[in-house]
């Protein structure tokens, strides 16, 4: 005998209790209101339930209700992505595993060991082997334009063309200009510690002032556009001789802890230094200020 | 030949020499603070210490735990450029107090504790009677 096959209301009320016959549903009843509460919006229709988007019903996210999430196995712990809809929920998955990545490369990178450089930046000049011309060739030099047979023999005894040799002299000069510049420069900027900021703006001011003029860097060159050019520098910042105490915050560790009590001035022995000598220790030079100092310990002692 | 020995200060005594160097590197750091490179040098480790908060503490997907370690180090860091600054700053502070440079400067002529022993009345270690 075939057995009757069940309705769909019949199939929903197979668990109900007992006493409960039929569930009536309005007839023009909205479906999604009847499944989920008012403020859980459900699962899209385009976006069908799985089990990988896991829902929850109670999450609140930018003060809507509900959320997607997905659960990641992360070294024993699990990490939980959030968003609104699935779409929300791959995208912050994306952007973890962007970062995932960086860090990986960053790790890798430093790990890598450093590969040795093979050659140079710069193409070196090459040398050939010197050798001695032979008989045929110097037959040979006979047919030749006089500057070519020149050439081909300083070439044979030396290894080096004479474009090459022309090609060194001038990188010679050109490395001898920069040494010197250099040296000018530091010598400049030493002298002028007090009125001359050494940033790069003020470098490229002079160094722009000398090739406008085609002026070539000397410590006279350097003076003249110091001078020049007092108006478009940047001036040294005027600053009180220690800077304000609210900078450094934390109480300052003593500098050397004394191993015993500072002795109190009137019963310690010892001559008194007069106003002079405290101003020259305080601020005279640093030469003459220890001298002040040794001179003061050698009267003390008798000598 | 007394000549070299006042040059090279090997007629004054280790405290003396002590002092000496202490009073030099107060006015030579003091030198320091007052030269226009000093700010620059100040804002380069304001700058690497920001690079170094961007690195640590901009980091994304850590652990709870990481994340207190990255806070850590960089709080290490941040201690020690504010140790050294404070340092620096208050080196040369006794400097400018004539008193404290006279205190200072008579350190050398007080006796060491050991020397005085058995002049002085010490309740501790009484000097028996006769």
């Amino acid at each position: 005998m075939a057995t009757k096959p069940q309705d769909f209301i019949e199939r929903a009320t197979n668990d109900f209790a007992p006493g409960v016959d039929v569930a009536t549903v309005d007839k023009n009843q909205d479906p999604k209101s009847l499944l989920f509460g008012k403020d859980v919006p459900p699962p899209t229709d385009a976006e069908p339930q799985d089990e990988f988007f896991k829902w929850d019903a109670e999450k609140e996210l930018d003060g809507q209700k509900g959320a997607f999430y997905v659960d990641v196995e992360n070294n024993g712990r699990t990490e939980r992505f959030w968003g609104k809809t699935r779409t929300e929920v791959t995208k912050n998955l994306a952007e973890g595993k962007k970062h995932a990545n960086q860090v990986l490369a960053e790790t890798k990178a430093a790990s890598r060991p450093r590969q040795p450089d093979m050659k140079l930046p710069f193409d070196p000049i090459q040398r050939k082997s010197p050798r001695e011309l032979t008989p045929q060739e110097i037959m040979a030099l006979n047919d030749l334009p006089p500057d070519q047979a020149q050439a081909k023999i300083f070439e044979a005894r030396t290894g080096y063309s004479m474009d090459d040799v022309a090609r060194s002299i001038a990188l010679q000069e050109e490395n001898r200009q920069q040494i010197y510049a250099a040296t000018v420069s530091g010598e400049f900027i030493s002298s002028h510690q007090i009125d001359f900021v050494p940033n790069q703006g003020n470098m490229t001011l002079i160094d722009s002032w000398l090739k406008d003029r085609k002026l070539p860097v000397t410590r006279n060159n350097l003076e003249i556009a110091f001078l020049e050019l007092q108006d478009k520098f940047t001036k040294p910042v005027e600053q009180a001789a220690v800077p304000p105490a609210q900078e450094f915050t934390p109480p300052p560790p003593p500098v050397s802890p004394p191993t015993r009590p500072a002795p109190v001035a009137s019963s310690a022995p010892g001559s008194i230094l007069s106003r002079e000598q405290v101003a020259t220790i305080q601020s005279g030079s640093l030469s003459d200020a220890r001298s002040v100092i040794q001179d003061v310990f050698r009267a003390n002692r008798g000598r | 030949m007394s000549d070299t020995i006042k040059e090279l200060n090997l007629d004054l005594t280790s405290e003396e020499r002590e002092i000496l160097y202490e009073f030099t590197r107060a006015r030579e750091v003091m030198e320091v603070l007052n030269h226009p490179g000093w700010l620059h040098i100040q804002d380069l480790m304001d700058s690497k210490i920001s690079t170094i908060e961007t690195k640590y503490l901009e980091m994304r997907n850590l652990s709870p735990d990481a994340l207190w370690g990255m806070h850590i180090a960089v709080q290490y860091v941040r201690d020690f450029v504010g140790a050294i600054k404070a340092q620096l700053a208050t080196t040369g502070d006794w400097l400018r107090d004539p008193q404290a440079i006279q205190n200072m400067v008579n350190r050398a002529n007080v006796p060491q504790e050991t020397d005085l022993e058995g002049e002085l009345r010490n309740p501790l270690n009484p000097i028996p009677e006769e």
